[in-house]
């Protein structure tokens, strides 16, 4: 979780407060650009594939990181 | 990189343009090259105890903490070519002006900003940008700015009213200053190293295999009594695509449509509600409208633009990010409007994903790997009638919501335009409510049927968001011509 918070700050200003509830779009301020970006990036440190299309299902924090966390 | 020494003695580096700005650089050679294409003139006013002496500190300070506006261009030659290259001033120098208009009519105070817009500059090697604190009519007071597009998207122009208005609010009201904007450097430099990266050759493969299995599109157009696909058709039934009148006569005008805050906001609270994306709700919308203009074809196109603002770096770092793509959705009537919106959203994740690939190269990839129709044809041929575009709202500081009533931002177009038919939608300074800009060419548009496409563009909408379990069918029929 920690990898995922760290790198959703690399997409909102540092002071920005994420917690696991966090909803991607209306608290953490993500367009859709930014949540493919997002993706991407954590594919990339996960080292795991995810089909950018799933993006949509996310709304929170934690559903994005249960992609990549057994 | 190379160096160029400065009348002053000072010696810098250049750079090459990115693919962004070669791009607009192309297109404005391309076709407007005796235009005011590559200016964005823009203001944004408001009625409060106005400080002059407030906001000029601000936009000094906003000016020092802009790097995009120490971007200069130059032409040189290299390897035997001469080439377009952009390098950094130590400083702006952008001087402040300020213009009292407020002795006549808001109308003829708009006529005259927008002949500022329009006066053509030079663009190698001499100041590119105009600031000017204006006062309007009837107490409104604020700025205007005319920015190089090479240098500026829209994003990038709100960014800085944005940053400037803080500093502003900061030195007037003591509300926190605004954090620090990114390096323009850094960001120019991430986008020279995807140049070489994997993930371009990644994105390249990616684009060659798309385009080489994909069926034909086919152009939907907005003309009604003038639709160019049926007229073609006449002597070639099978033809899908459209030689589009890009070249000679690229002066437009604008038609502006205010859509009510009520309606904005049922929009904006169905996306939050049901985690929907606000461009793919827009964008289903149009699609639908030119559909309906198409007999309720399912398989429309049309160009948009992506701004490419993810990271940080890249949302602060002003520049222009714009990349063109074309965005095919294939709908049947059975899907439900939520559901046409997942598919727009799916379409539109795919492009983002390898949407770094430029616009001018993706044409060439177009033509090696497409065998038929409109990339076989003339370079104007085309699939995409119109172009969209959609600026997110980027939240402009206000001391308070008496002043925030009275903000208007206002676009001041140069009359001039690359695209046939450009549909911008953004949302109001004061209400956060949406306004469509439609930038029509005078030569190839009916005016009349322009008239017909907001209408049906925002009822395909609003029936959608009051039942987002309606069909497309059913929106189709509601909406029919």
């Amino acid at each position: 979780m920690e990898t995922i918070i760290e790198t959703i700050l690399e997409f909102v200003e540092p002071d920005c407060e994420i917690t696991p509830d966090s909803e991607l779009r209306a608290d953490c301020g993500l367009s859709s650009f930014d949540s493919v970006c997002l993706l991407d990036s954590l594919c990339e440190k996960f080292g795991k594939e995810v089909d950018e299309t799933v993006i949509r299902e996310c709304c929170t924090v934690q559903d994005l990181a249960n992609l990549f966390i057994d | 990189m190379s160096t160029k020494t400065l009348a002053n003695g000072k010696t810098v580096e250049t750079y090459p343009l990115t693919q962004a700005q070669r791009f607009m650089f192309f297109v404005w050679k391309q076709f407007s090259a005796n235009s005011p294409f590559l200016f964005l003139g823009s203001g944004y006013y408001w009625k409060d105890d106005f400080r002059p002496d407030l906001l000029k500190e601000a936009l000094e300070e906003a000016i020092a903490r802009c790097d995009a506006l120490r971007i200069r261009y130059t032409m040189e030659n290299v390897n035997g070519n001469m080439q377009v290259m952009q390098y950094l001033l130590d400083t702006a120098e952008t001087e402040v002006e300020d213009v009292d208009l407020s002795d006549m009519p808001y109308e003829e105070s708009y006529e005259i900003i927008k002949g500022w817009t329009k006066e053509v500059i030079p663009i190698f090697d001499c100041p590119l940008n105009t600031v000017r604190i204006v006062r309007l009519a009837d107490g409104l007071n604020g700025f205007y700015l005319k920015l190089n597009h090479l240098s500026f998207d829209g994003y990038a122009l709100k960014a800085f009213i944005v940053d400037t208005m803080a500093i502003y609010l900061h030195k007037k009201c003591g509300t926190p200053y605004p954090k620090p904007m990114r390096s323009y450097y850094d960001a120019m430099m991430e986008e020279f190293k995807y140049l070489d990266s994997d993930q371009r050759k990644a994105d390249r493969a990616y684009w060659m295999q798309h385009f080489s299995t994909m069926s034909e599109p086919i152009f939907n157009d907005y003309l009604i009594e003038g639709n160019r696909l049926k007229k073609a058709r006449e002597e070639h039934p099978d033809q899908r695509f459209i030689s589009l009148y890009e070249g000679d006569h690229p002066e437009t005008r604008t038609l502006t449509y205010e859509l009510s805050k009520e309606d904005s906001d049922l929009i904006m609270d169905l996306c939050k509600g049901k985690n929907l994306s606000v461009p793919c709700v827009l964008m289903l919308g149009l699609r639908t409208a030119l559909s309906a203009f198409n007999d309720n074809q399912e398989d429309v196109s049309f160009k948009f633009m992506i701004n490419r603002r993810g990271s940080l770096l890249s949302k602060k770092a002003y520049g222009n990010r714009w990349h063109f793509y074309s965005l095919r959705t294939i709908i049947p009537p059975e899907l439900t409007f939520e559901q046409a919106v997942a598919e727009v959203e799916k379409v539109q994740s795919t492009i983002f994903k390898h949407c770094n690939f430029d616009t001018l190269e993706m044409y060439q990839v177009k033509h090696l790997a497409m065998k038929q129709g409109a990339i076989t044809n003339a370079g104007t041929a085309s699939y995409d009638s119109m172009t969209f575009s959609y600026h997110a709202p980027q939240e402009v500081p206000c001391e308070n919501e008496a002043v925030k009533a009275t903000c208007i931002g206002v676009w001041y177009p140069t009359d001039f335009s690359a695209q046939n038919l450009y549909l911008t939608i953004k949302h109001r300074a004061n209400d956060n409510g949406f306004e469509f800009i439609f930038d029509y060419r005078i030569s190839e548009n009916s005016l009349e049927d322009l008239k017909v496409l907001y209408p049906k563009i925002v009822k395909a909408i609003m029936e959608g968001v009051r039942n987002p379990q309606i069909t497309m069918g059913e929106i189709l029929d509601i909406i029919k011509l």
